[in-house]
Parts: C-alpha cells; sequence; structure tokens
C-alpha cells in the first residue's frame, strides 16, 4: 500500500498512498476458505469483519498526539519535517496554514469520508469526536509473524 | 462501515538513510493511538455508532504492542491487528 514515488524533498523517502477504500468481501470471509489461513492471500477471514472499511494512516505529533495523515513528509517546503518533529499545534497551525484543516462536514458514506479526510491534517481525537467511532473489536490476531521476511 | 487505521512508523532503514535525528518511542506511540481512541469511545455521548475498528501496520513491532497491550485496556475489546506487506 504504500508504494515509492519520486518526491520532490531533498531526502529520498518513499511516499505513502492512501487507499481509497478497503473492502472485505464475502469471498475472503467464509467459513469455506478455512484451509487458506495462513496463506498471504487470504488474511482475514472473519465473516463478521465483512464490509467497507475507511483507510487512515496514523502517526504520532514529537508531543505524543495521533494525528491522521498519510505522507512521511510534512508539505513544507525548504524543510524536511516529519510529523514525529513538530507538536500538535505546529501541526494544526501549519494544516490551517496550508487550507488542509478539516471543516467539520463530512458525508457518512465510505466515498464521503475518503473525500473529506485524504486532504486532511486532523488529529486523531477530532476525528473521533466527528466521527463518534464507537467500535466493536474483535479478540483475534492473525498472523502477527507472518509477514516477516 | 469500518474504519482501517494503518499505524505507521518509518521503518528503520529509511530513518537511518536519511538521518531522521527523532526515533519515536515505540511504546508511548502504540498507547497514544490506544489510548485517544478508547477515550473518545467512552466519552462520546448519543447512541454507539458501533464502527468496526481494524488496526494495521507495516511495522512488526507495532502490531506485537498493539496485541500485547489490549488486555491491559479498560474497558477490555480486543484489537484486530493485521499484518500488512509490502
Amino acid at each position: 500500500m504504500a508504494m515509492p514515488t519520486r518526491q520532490t524533498s531533498t531526502l529520498l523517502v518513499p511516499s505513502r498512498r492512501v487507499e481509497r477504500s478497503v473492502s472485505i468481501g464475502s469471498n475472503q470471509t467464509s467459513p469455506s476458505n478455512q484451509s487458506n489461513i495462513g496463506s498471504a492471500e487470504h488474511p482475514l477471514t472473519i465473516s463478521s469483519l465483512r464490509g467497507s472499511y475507511v483507510y487512515l494512516v496514523v502517526q504520532v505529533t514529537r508531543d505524543f498526539h495521533p494525528v491522521v495523515y498519510a505522507e512521511w513528509m510534512l508539505p513544507q517546503p525548504g524543510f524536511d519535517l516529519r510529523v514525529a518533529d513538530v507538536s500538535l499545534a505546529q501541526f494544526e497551525a501549519l494544516a490551517s496554514r496550508l487550507g488542509r484543516n478539516f471543516d467539520g462536514t463530512i458525508d457518512t458514506s465510505t466515498q464521503g469520508w475518503n473525500t473529506s479526510i485524504s486532504r486532511s491534517m486532523i488529529s486523531l481525537v477530532q476525528l473521533m469526536k466527528v466521527g463518534q467511532c464507537e467500535y466493536q473489536l474483535l479478540r483475534m490476531v492473525i498472523s502477527r509473524y507472518r509477514f516477516y521476511p | 462501515m469500518g474504519v482501517m487505521f494503518e499505524v505507521a512508523l518509518p521503518p528503520r532503514n529509511i530513518t537511518e538513510v536519511n538521518s531522521f535525528g527523532r526515533q519515536v518511542d515505540l511504546n508511548r506511540f502504540v498507547d497514544s493511538v490506544l489510548q485517544t481512541i478508547y477515550h473518545a469511545s467512552t466519552t462520546s455521548g448519543g447512541p454507539p455508532a458501533r464502527r468496526k475498528i481494524i488496526f494495521t501496520s507495516f511495522y512488526p513491532d507495532i502490531c506485537v504492542a498493539l496485541n500485547w497491550k489490549q488486555p491491559n485496556c479498560e474497558p477490555t475489546p480486543s484489537i484486530l491487528t493485521v499484518p500488512l506487506t509490502t
């Protein structure tokens, strides 16, 4: 999901591309696919996970406030700054200066979320307030060591 | 509609090649993400939206940390941690 592309920055940092949405379909969640557990092609086999998901990249600022921002480097010309190099106040000030702060309006559809969030520089606290992300979490960890080389 | 969070931390090779000065403390990083989400879910008013949340990461240690920290979180829902591959 993170593909290296050319950067305007002087540093060769792989760009991060935000997936528009992630859909987990029944062909991946059917109990008949139990034989595929352990294979990389079908990492998700839990039927209750079926549905559409908004894909968000979370990073943390210098003062350990999580923010939703997909690129490694901040869009600050002339400086090579990561999210971890600035505080939350500086991050929000930069977002405001660039016009990328979240305006509070959001479409409740998956596409609306992606459209609203993809360009925004927003703290996770603010996002959770907007989205009212009450959640159900499942007691499952799937092959956490699978991706070790 | 659920939310899939990729908990992103620059890989060590990128950090070293580009001489990034600050290495984010992984433990505090994961704590801050989990606490923010748990706090937001327990303090929000109104009817629960019952959104599904999945945590993913390209960074193996983050997946392990997300897994290990889940029994210590209150309330005690569990976390689905899905490792990603490049």
